[in-house]
């Protein structure tokens, strides 16, 4: 993405949390992490300071595959804000991470009317300012459209 | 009896008031709602401010110009209480105010609590700002909203994992709005009267698909008041009482995001399960339900949650008029935040107003017949989730 593209980024930026420092630092070299608990074996998004499913209380951060499945989504046709305005309709979806853990989204690389629940999903980074790159998903190579 | 049966009955509401603007009017004035909602659930009760002993407070739901603490409504009022609450949940705090003043009396730390629910939501936002505000706030500003989801984008993705879950399809949301518009027809007060079809619901501006313009509710001014007392004093009062028989608040998380299960999420049972275990009600004793309506789907969902229906069979139940009078289930009978009134925090708590109604059998052609009992549900703060049962016995 040219320079003059980051600059003129207006859309909301992340706020930043001292749970999500390791997140943000991680996608900047294009990796998707979540928490894993030792205790329960299980990951969790978003970051959290204990395991939402054993209560452990010594979550780690790992790499995860960036694959995933799309739980909801939604068709945004009225932007939030005027920022958003040119990219409406849009798709803002939720997407269960293969390894566990949920998060919010926009998919992108596919047509509106090609999402649906249950497709198979792959993580894609986009470099929205110099220091912020946020993780969008694009239908898995394969995915039935 | 079960331990919580402590509570059942134990309290009564002997005054409603409620202030609804006309269609396309704003009633930018904070206080003189809260006042004169007040001041008509005084007169009901027969009882004037200086009885008032106990405040539960709504506080506004967005950063206003002013503060809107207990602090600042007992001022306005001439109130020394012994007890003052400010509710908090965003639109559920309808769920919270009653126990909280139902509590607050079974402790002996008031015997006379006004409960006041009032926003000027419209005036101060702007129907655009409110739908602007809420998402840019409470959603997660970290890993939501730099996506871009809408306010009511939340509902929409809920309702779109149903609709594949299940099948629900979007006529039998629309006819959530379409039943809902009947009965503000009967209401003089609803703010919206004229009768809707399926067709101009599916007809309406898609917002946030699969959420149309018209399946999403109003934003409007407007505000609630209730005076509740023990029951030794509730037959003295000016109106028969309506007791507080069971109550259950839960939440899961704040963004829709993280809620494990949209289908059937763990809060919402755990609310009802206590409320209605409290009362010693079970589903085929209510006679008229109040499920919190932001938008079409969370009458299927709520009816779902709730136990009326099994999960998946509340679309089509709700397609075959069973809301409706003379239905099986009557159900926002003054036409809810879709069609009567809106004012963010205090929406739900037009729904206590209009079930107390119901239960005191003054409602006239919406009147649902012999009603004994009535079960009303909220959300809001996000992912928060409360339920009130009431009723013209104490039980």
């Amino acid at each position: 993405m040219s320079s003059e593209l980051k600059a003129g980024y207006q859309k909301p930026l992340p706020t930043k949390s001292r749970d999500g420092a390791t997140f943000w630092k991680a996608t900047r070299r294009h990796q998707l992490v979540t928490q894993h608990c030792p205790d329960c074996d299980k990951h969790q998004f978003p970051p959290r300071r204990l395991c939402v499913h054993c209560g452990g209380r010594r979550v780690d951060w790992r790499q995860v595959s960036g694959k995933g499945e799309i739980y909801s989504f939604t068709i945004v046709h009225r932007a939030p804000e005027p920022s958003f305005s040119p990219e409406v309709p849009y798709v803002v979806a939720v997407v269960d991470l293969a390894e566990g853990g949920r998060m919010m989204t926009n998919i992108v690389g596919c047509r509106t009317d090609e999402v649906r629940v249950g497709m198979p999903v792959s993580a894609t980074f986009e470099e929205v300012t110099d220091e912020v790159t946020l993780v969008k998903f694009r239908p898995a190579a394969g995915a039935a459209r | 009896m079960n331990e919580q049966a402590i509570m059942r009955g134990k309290t009564a509401i002997v005054g409603v008031g409620d202030v609804i603007p006309k269609r396309g009017e704003t009633l930018d004035d904070y206080w003189g709602l809260a006042v004169e909602a007040s001041l008509q659930a005084l007169d009901e009760a027969g009882l004037t401010t200086k009885d008032i002993d106990g405040v539960v407070f709504s506080r506004s739901g967005y950063p206003i110009a002013f503060p809107t603490f207990p602090t600042n409504f007992c001022q306005q009022m001439g109130i020394v209480p012994g007890f003052m609450e400010a509710t908090p949940h965003g639109g559920q705090q309808m769920g919270s105010m009653l126990w909280r003043a139902a509590t607050a009396i079974t402790m002996g730390m008031a015997s006379r609590v006004l409960i006041v629910a009032t926003d000027n939501r419209e005036s101060r936002l702007t129907r655009g700002g409110v739908v602007n505000r809420i998402a840019s706030q409470n959603t997660d500003t970290e890993f939501e909203y730099p996506f871009g989801p809408l306010f009511p984008s939340a509902m929409a993705l809920l309702a779109q994992r149903h609709m594949h879950t299940f099948g629900t399809t979007s006529e039998q949301l629309a006819s959530v709005a379409v039943e809902q518009r009947k009965w503000a027809a009967m209401h003089p007060k609803a703010m919206m009267q004229k009768p809707l079809t399926i067709e101009e619901v599916l007809a309406s501006k898609m917002i946030t698909s699969p959420l149309h313009l018209l399946d999403i509710c109003l934003v409007t001014d407007g505000g609630g008041a209730a005076v509740m007392v023990r029951d030794d004093e509730a037959r003295d009062c000016g109106k028969p009482p309506v007791y507080l028989l069971g109550f259950g608040d839960s939440a899961e998380t704040q963004g829709v995001s993280y809620l494990q299960d949209y289908v059937q999420p763990a809060m919402y049972r755990r609310a009802t399960e206590q409320a209605m275990r409290m009362a010693g009600v079970s589903h085929s004793d209510v006679d008229v339900l109040f499920p919190y309506d932001p938008c079409t789907f969370h009458v299927v969902w709520g009816l779902e949650q709730m136990g009326f229906c099994k999960p998946g069979e509340a679309a089509a139940f709700v397609a075959e008029g069973n809301l409706a009078r003379g239905g099986k289930l009557p159900a926002n009978t003054h036409g809810g935040l879709l069609s009567y009134c809106h004012p963010g925090i205090a929406g739900g708590f037009l729904s206590i107003v209009e079930a107390i109604r119901q239960l005191r059998g003054e409602c006239g052609d919406r009147q649902v017949p012999n009603a004994n009992i009535a079960m009303a549900s909220a959300m809001g703060g996000f992912m928060a989730w409360g339920v009130n049962i009431l009723g013209r016995e104490p039980r």
